[in-house]
């Protein structure tokens, strides 16, 4: 009983993290971007802005909800569901600190300790592109259609990269779990051995969150938002929403498997600073890059997306794999 | 509570299997498909065979499905609707057919309703863990199977290019 408690309430505490999160995102990323492209972004809600996703929010709640003639109907309204619920599922597996002693009982700072966590997470992302493939195909409209068709090629082809890429690290730590793999990096970080992989796995997780310069599937400049073309009010807000969850969760995985989860390099300790707050900050500066890199890069072209995934990445995560098992033997 | 689980899982996963065959659109018949994978991993988890969950929603659910739904993207699905009308006499063969599975397939269970118990129960999962013991066995008893296995797979690998790309 005392198990159950303890579940629901950290599934509950982690659920209004992540939302409070995504919420807090849009804003960063609105404010960092302005900044980039020098403009102010949102700043009249609130104190610099920082009611503006409260108001987003109410927007989106009294927008009236359009759905269009001609639409498979279930489907349209499931499409948004099933994009945002694995992206919210991804969360229970993330490790985001040690254990600490809340009135004399020892609690996990996990929801659930996944003896193959890392490959749910590959999983869930896989559905999760489901989302936008049914939405675009259930909204009866050529854009939509495209960037489905986009979004379906484009999981698939990362995937795999990625697949490939998490083998190393699956190699050197010798287990699946999350947090066996963060409690393997409390010296020597992850990226220290695999700067390669940790690049790749950079690459393959934005292109598989559909982010800028990987946004193929909404494209507005050829697609006119592509897969959500249609959508409106709370149904658009669910994408929108997954979209930003997923970019949380891989910050967060990023961090656990390559940047030592709450760990500080080198065995550092810091006395009075809660381990979990540098895995905060790791997240914290991780979706900072992706905001960053976002203002930066032009949108690819969709062949060269394709070219990229399988005649780049691919080839080198298996030499890498192939490399780190040959050193690995070496060294014994 | 498993009890539980496995019951709503299984009545999910029938209830999938179903709409596969029923739906009209094959699209609503894909994410029938989907639905029951789903539910059949986590019947998988529940017997503690985790590393089949994992594969069952990578490669079944995100991979396999992805691309037959992609597939049907690329249908001409008003024509599906217009053949269907002249296939009277291919229900009463398929009506036959399924039966005749679903007899076969009732036939281990005679007797009992949980059928036989291996030496991999729940429990021996839990001690050894399910990636350890499967690898264990596919590197050491059953490595020849499983290269010849992917042998094949390359093979089809190499065959889907041949016959996709006209110019090599």
């Amino acid at each position: 009983m005392d198990f159950l408690i303890e579940s629901v309430l950290k599934v509950a505490v982690v659920f209004g993290v992540l939302l409070g999160s995504v919420a807090y995102t849009t804003l960063l990323e609105r404010k960092f971007l302005g900044r980039l492209q020098v403009r102010h972004g949102p700043n009249r809600a609130g104190p610099f802005g920082l009611l503006q996703p409260l108001a987003d929010g109410l927007k989106f709640f009294f927008k009236e909800d359009i759905v269009p003639a001609n639409v498979d109907k279930p489907v349209f309204i499931l499409a948004p569901v099933i994009a945002l619920v694995p992206a919210i599922c991804i969360v229970a597996v993330i490790p985001f600190g040690d254990s600490v002693t809340i009135f004399g009982r020892e609690v996990k700072m996990h929801i659930t300790d996944m003896n193959v966590a890392v490959l749910y997470i590959l999983g869930l992302s896989g559905i999760g592109a489901y989302g936008a493939m049914l939405g675009g195909w259930a909204s009866n409209n050529k854009y939509g259609l495209i960037g489905a068709m986009r979004s379906g090629a484009q999981t698939i082809s990362y995937e795999l990269a990625m697949g490939m890429t998490l083998v190393s690290i699956i190699m050197m730590s010798g287990s699946l779990s999350l947090t066996k793999i963060v409690a393997g990096q409390t010296f020597y970080w992850n990226i220290f051995f695999q700067p390669v992989a940790f690049v790749l796995f950079i690459i393959a997780g934005l292109a598989e969150i559909n982010r800028t310069p990987f946004d193929m599937p909404e494209a507005e400049a050829e697609l006119a938002c592509g897969f959500n073309i249609e959508y409106s009010s709370m149904k658009f807000a669910l994408f929108f929403m997954a979209e930003y969850a997923h970019m949380i969760s891989l910050a967060a995985i990023t961090v656990c498997l390559f940047l030592g989860g709450w760990n500080l390099p080198f065995g550092w300790e810091v006395p009075f600073v809660p381990k979990i707050f540098w895995f905060i900050a790791k997240v914290f500066l991780l979706i900072v890059f992706f905001i960053w890199e976002r203002g930066t890069f032009p949108r690819l072209r969709y062949d060269q997306i394709m070219n990229l995934g399988w005649k780049w990445l691919m080839p080198i995560a298996i030499v890498n794999m192939l490399v780190t098992g040959v050193v690995m033997t070496l060294i014994g | 509570m498993v009890t539980t689980v496995f019951f709503i899982c299984a009545a999910l996963a029938i209830a999938g299997a179903l709409g596969v065959v029923s739906f009209r659109n094959p699209v609503h018949s894909a994410l029938a498909m989907l639905g029951t994978m789903v539910s059949i991993a986590v019947i998988y988890l529940l017997h503690n065979a985790e590393f089949i969950f994992a594969i069952q929603l990578m490669i079944y659910a995100g991979g396999v499905m992805m691309l037959v739904i992609f597939v049907i993207f690329l249908l001409d699905l008003r024509r599906e609707e217009e053949q269907r009308a002249k296939l009277k006499s291919g229900k009463v063969i398929a009506i036959g057919v399924g039966g005749l599975v679903f007899l076969s397939l009732l036939i281990p269970l005679a007797g009992s309703i949980t059928g036989k118990t291996g030496g991999m129960t729940e429990k021996a999962l839990e001690r050894i863990g399910s990636v350890e013991y499967l690898s264990n066995e596919l590197f050491t008893n059953y490595l020849l199977p499983f290269e010849l296995a992917s042998v094949l797979l390359l093979v089809g690998l190499v065959g889907a290019v041949a016959l996709a790309k006209k110019r090599l």
